[in-house]
C-alpha cells in the first residue's frame, strides 16, 4: 500500500496541452475516483500513473518514490481496463499467472494467490475457460482478479464498469466497494458517471479540460459546490440554474431578483457584486417547493414518478425547473412554486460560487 | 422452395468448377503413370492402359531425392527468414511512432519491390551473391528469394498485427513484460492465423521459383526442383512422363502442408479475436 503524489503534471499531445498542471495527493488506503466529462483527461492521468503515457511535465510519486521515469511494471500498480484487455489465447487461470510468471513468483505462491482471488471473485467454474466464452461481467471480474494477484501498491481502474448492464453495473459497484474494505490498498477510479463517483468514493477530483475544478469528500462536493461546473455536474437530477439580477447589497444584506421578479433574499457574504453582472442562482431539486398560495405559478410539463417521490419537469418565465415533490400534479397544469433561500447557491458570470446553501437536504 | 432448388444447382456448379480445375491436374498424375510410348499414340486418354512406375523408378536413380532436399531447404529457408523479420517490420510500422511519411513512403517502397519484374534486379544480385561467395549455394538462394518473400510477408502481417488490440499489450506492459516476451506471449499468439496463412503463401511463392533459381544455380546437384524439371525438356525429347512425375511429386508436399495448415487457419479464426 501506498499514498501517491502528483505535482504540477503535464501532458501534451503534439500541439494540444491535455492536462494542465494536475496536484493531488492520494492517501494510502484512499478510495478516490476521478470524474469529469469525457475528453476531460481522466484516462490520460491514469495512464500517465500507471507508465502507460510518459509525462511531459511534472512529477508522480508512488509513496516516497518519484516513479516519472520507471517502467509501468516497476511502478507496482495493476490496472483494470474499460476493454478488460484479457488475454484471448490463455484461459483465465493462465490471464492471472501471466504477471506472475513474469515477476519469476515461485509456482506454489502462484497458485495460492490465484486460489485466493478465484475465491473473492467466484470464478470456480470458469478458470479453465478462454475469455471468449464468457459474459461480460465474468470478464470484468477476471480483469480484477488478474489486478488482485499481483498484490499491486496501488490499483487503478478505468471506467470498469461501462461496459455493463445497469443491474450488473449496481452489482460490481458493491463488489468493488467490499473488495476495497477487504484489501485497504489505495485505489483510483476513473469514471464519467457521478452516481458512481458518490458512492464509491472516500474522495472525488472533479475535472474539467485538463484541470481539476474541485476535490472533496462526496458530501462536500455536493453541499459545496466551488463553482457551477461541479454544482451542475455532482448531484442527480441535475441543479437547478436560474439566471438572477442583484437587486441590492447592503450592510451585507443581498437580494436578488428572479426572472419571475420574485426577491430573494440571500443573507451575507463578503463579495461585492456589480449591479448588471449576470448571476446564476442554483437550486437543487429538493428546495423547489409546491406551494398552491404561491404567486409564482409555473407550466408542468412532464412528470417523473420514481415510487417514492415524483421529479416534475415545468418552466416558469421561459426558465426550466425540476422539482422533488411528493405527489405528481397533471402534466399541463400550473402550480405555484417556492423557493427555499437557505437552498440557495449564488455563482458570478464566471461560475465561481459566491454563496453556498446553509441548508441541505441528503441525498445520493 | 426456391431454398430447396438453391442447394442443388449449387452444388451441381460447384462440381463443374471443380472438374474444370481438376482435369488438369488429373491429366498430370494420368500421364505419370504412363509408358512413354504410350502417350505418345492416344494423345487423349486420362488413364494410361498400362500402368507403370517406370518415370518414378528413373528419377529416384537419377537424383530426384536430392533435388527435393534442395528445394525443401531454400523454400523453407526463405520462407521463415521472411516470416521473422516481415513480422517484425511489420510490428514496427504499426506500432512504433515513426512519422507517417515515413511508414508511408517505405511501405510504398516495399510495394514497388514487390511489383518490379524481379530481372531488373538480376545484375547486382549476382554481383552481390559473387562478392560474398554465395553464388550456387542454397544459403545464397535463400538471401535472394527475399526480394519476393520479404515484401509479401510484410504487406500480408500488417493488417493482422494492426488487429491485436493496444490494450492487450499495454496490459502485458504492466504484467512486467519487455518488448520480446511482449512479441513472443502475446503478439505472436494472437497473429497465429495470420503467420500460418502467410507462411503457406510465402512457401508455395518459394518453392516453385524459377528464374533466381536458374540464374544463380550452376551445379546441377544444388539444382531446385522447379529448376530440375527443365531438365527434361530437351533439343531432342520432352519426356513427359519425368516431366509429370516430378510435378506429382512436387505438388505433394504442398498439398499436405497446405491441408495441416488449413486446419490450423480454421482454429486460429474461431478463437475469436476480441
Ligand atoms: N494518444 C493521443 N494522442 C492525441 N490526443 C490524445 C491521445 N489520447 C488522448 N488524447 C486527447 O486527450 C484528451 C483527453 O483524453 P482522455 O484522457 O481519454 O479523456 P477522458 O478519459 O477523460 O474521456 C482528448 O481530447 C483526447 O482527444
Ligand atoms: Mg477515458
Amino acid at each position: 500500500m501506498a499514498s501517491v503524489t502528483l505535482q504540477n503534471l503535464r501532458k501534451r499531445f503534439k500541439n494540444q496541452e491535455v492536462l494542465r498542471g494536475i496536484d493531488l495527493q492520494i492517501r494510502d488506503g484512499e478510495f478516490l475516483v476521478l470524474v469529469g466529462p469525457s475528453g476531460c483527461g481522466k484516462s490520460t492521468l491514469l495512464r500517465m500513473i500507471a507508465g502507460l503515457d510518459s509525462t511531459s511535465e511534472g512529477c508522480i510519486k508512488i509513496g516516497e518514490r518519484n516513479v516519472s521515469h520507471v517502467t509501468p511494471a516497476q511502478r507496482e500498480i495493476a490496472m483494470v481496463f474499460q476493454s478488460y484487455a484479457l488475454y484471448p489465447h490463455m484461459t483465465v487461470w493462465d490471464n492471472m499467472a501471466f504477471g506472475l510468471k513474469m515477476a519469476g513468483i515461485p509456482k506454489e505462491e502462484q497458485v495460492l494467490r490465484i486460489q485466493q482471488a478465484v475465491d473473492i471473485l467466484q470464478l470456480h467454474p470458469y478458470i479453465h475457460r478462454k475469455p471468449a466464452e464468457l459474459s461480460g461481467g465474468q470478464r470484468q471480474r477476471v480483469a480484477i482478479g488478474r489486478a488482485i494477484v499481483r498484490q499491486p501498491e496501488v490499483f487503478l481502474f478505468d471506467e470498469p464498469l461501462s461496459n455493463l448492464d445497469a443491474k450488473l453495473r449496481d452489482q460490481m459497484r458493491v463488489q468493488l466497494m467490499e473488495l476495497h474494505q477487504r484489501l485497504g490498498t489505495t485505489m483510483i477510479y476513473v469514471t464519467h458517471d457521478q452516481k458512481e463517483a458518490m458512492t464509491m468514493a472516500d474522495r472525488i477530483v472533479v475535472m474539467r479540460q485538463g484541470v481539476i475544478e474541485q476535490m472533496g469528500t462526496p458530501l462536500e462536493l455536493y453541499e459545496r459546490p466551488a463553482n457551477r461546473f461541479v454544482a451542475g455536474f455532482i448531484g442527480s437530477p441535475t441543479m437547478n440554474f436560474v439566471p438572477v439580477k442583484m437587486k441590492h447589497q447592503n450592510n451585507g444584506e443581498s437580494v436578488v431578483t428572479l426572472p419571475w421578479s420574485q426577491d430573494i433574499r440571500l443573507g451575507t457574504w463578503s463579495a461585492s457584486v456589480n449591479k448588471d453582472e449576470r448571476l446564476e442562482l442554483g437550486i437543487r431539486p429538493q428546495g423547489v417547493l409546491l406551494d398552491d398560495s404561491s404567486p409564482y405559478r409555473m407550466q408542468v410539463d412532464v412528470t417523473e414518478p420514481l415510487g417514492n417521490m415524483v421529479y416534475v419537469h415545468g418552466r416558469i418565465n421561459g426558465v426550466r425547473l425540476v422539482v422533488e415533490t411528493q405527489k405528481a400534479p397533471n402534466p399541463g397544469s400550473q402550480v405555484g412554486i417556492h423557493l427555499n433561500d437557505a437552498m440557495c447557491h449564488l455563482f458570478d458570470g464566471e461560475g465561481q460560487c459566491l454563496r453556498q446553501a446553509m441548508e441541505h437536504i441528503h441525498a445520493a | 422452395m426456391i431454398r430447396h432448388i438453391k442447394p442443388l444447382a449449387f452444388y451441381m456448379g460447384l462440381v463443374l468448377v471443380l472438374l474444370f480445375f481438376l482435369l488438369p491436374i488429373l491429366w498430370m498424375i494420368g500421364t505419370a503413370f504412363t509408358p512413354s510410348g504410350e502417350y505418345i499414340s492416344n494423345s487423349l486418354s486420362l488413364l494410361p492402359e498400362h500402368p507403370t512406375m517406370e518415370h518414378f523408378r528413373a528419377l529416384w536413380k537419377d537424383g530426384f531425392p536430392e533435388r527435393l532436399a534442395n528445394t525443401i531447404v531454400v523454400a523453407v529457408g526463405a520462407t521463415f527468414l521472411a516470416l521473422v523479420f516481415g513480422f517484425l517490420a511489420s510490428y514496427a510500422l504499426v506500432r512504433f511512432d515513426f512519422p507517417r511519411y515515413l511508414d508511408h513512403s517505405f511501405l510504398l517502397l516495399v510495394l514497388m519491390i514487390k511489383m518490379m519484374p524481379p530481372i531488373v534486379v538480376a545484375i547486382p544480385l549476382f554481383q552481390l551473391l559473387k562478392g560474398i561467395g554465395m553464388l550456387d549455394s542454397s544459403l545464397g538462394l535463400i538471401l535472394v528469394y527475399q526480394v519476393y518473400t520479404l515484401p509479401f510477408c510484410i504487406w500480408m502481417l500488417l493488417s493482422f498485427v494492426r488487429e491485436v488490440p493496444l490494450s492487450l499489450e499495454e496490459a502485458a506492459c504492466l504484467d512486467g513484460t519487455n518488448l520480446p516476451k511482449r512479441l513472443l506471449y502475446i503478439v505472436l499468439p494472437l497473429c497465429a492465423p495470420g503467420l500460418a496463412a502467410t507462411f503457406i503463401f510465402t512457401l508455395i511463392m518459394a518453392w516453385n521459383e524459377f528464374l533466381f533459381a536458374l540464374l544463380y544455380l550452376s551445379t546441377p546437384s544444388h539444382f531446385t526442383l522447379p529448376l530440375y524439371v527443365s531438365n527434361f525438356i530437351t533439343e531432342n525429347e520432352t519426356y513427359w512422363g519425368q516431366l509429370m512425375g516430378i510435378g506429382l511429386l512436387s505438388s505433394l508436399p504442398m498439398l499436405f502442408m497446405a491441408g495441416y495448415v488449413q486446419r490450423y487457419l480454421l482454429r486460429g479464426f474461431t478463437m475469436q479475436m476480441k
